[in-house]
């Protein structure tokens, strides 16, 4: 019996397992391409996480004391996005952007781990006591946009949401120089 | 072996000519499954991910 299977001509088979091994590879092939290029292409990053901070003293000194959250232009033109995560809330709870502006997110947390998204982009970040999560990203239209805490941080987690609102490079400008700087109201 | 079975064992040419035969409709549905889910992939990619803005 042995012998009558062995000598069963399989080059068929073997062919069609071949080129299928071929199709698959070449679609694994066409997707890595595809991820590589538009990685490479955007110079896509994932958000770090790798700048200590003293979570004890957010509030006492350095970057995230509170008259320094929010949007901030900084000396040489960019803007920087400031937030603070804490059980149970963002600070600040709505943060203004103009459109088609270049923002780096700079956010830490105050006690535990929480993580943040913004609703309609590829925005998602997780924020760490102890460090200093950034990336950079840009909203090209304008609108409201929610932000929701998506790293469970405790019995209140459901509720930590706050907003992303994206307004026209005037009008940002024009909230930029009011007084206390751009909000949402 | 069986008396019932041994009616089916087929003759070394009957044999040889079935497994000459491409699996036609193996490839078939394994292609057809493939190209969904890259066709999904690729939708996906185009109208969600990269509508969606970049992250640096």
């Amino acid at each position: 019996m042995t012998d009558q299977v062995t000598s069963v001509p399989d080059d068929a088979a073997a062919r069609a397992e071949k080129r299928w091994a071929i199709v698959a590879s070449a679609c694994i092939a066409f997707i890595l391409a595809v991820v590589g290029y538009t990685g490479v292409h955007w110079a896509t990053m994932p958000p770090s996480g790798i700048e200590p901070v003293d979570p004890t003293r957010l509030h006492v000194a350095g970057e995230f004391i509170e008259s320094n959250l929010g949007t901030q232009m900084e000396p040489d033109g960019t803007l920087v996005v400031r937030l603070i995560a804490q059980q149970y809330s963002f600070v600040p709870q709505c943060i203004v952007v103009p459109e088609s502006t270049p923002v780096t997110f700079r956010g830490t947390s105050a006690d535990v781990v929480h993580g943040f998204l913004i609703t309609g982009t590829n925005s998602n970040a997780m924020l760490v006591p102890g460090y200093i999560t950034t990336f950079k990203t840009q909203f090209s239209t304008i609108g409201d946009h929610l932000m929701p805490c998506h790293e469970f941080c405790g019995n209140g987690h459901a509720a930590m949401w706050a907003r992303v609102s994206v307004v026209s490079k005037e009008e940002f400008l024009r909230r930029l120089r009011a007084k206390g700087g751009p909000g949402c109201v | 072996m069986l008396e019932s079975e041994s009616k089916t064992v087929l003759s070394d040419a009957e044999r040889e000519a079935l497994f000459r035969r491409t699996p036609a409709g193996a490839l078939l549905i394994a292609g057809v499954s493939t190209a969904v889910v890259l066709l999904l992939w690729a939708l996906f990619y185009i109208f969600v991910f990269l509508p969606r803005g970049m992250l640096q």
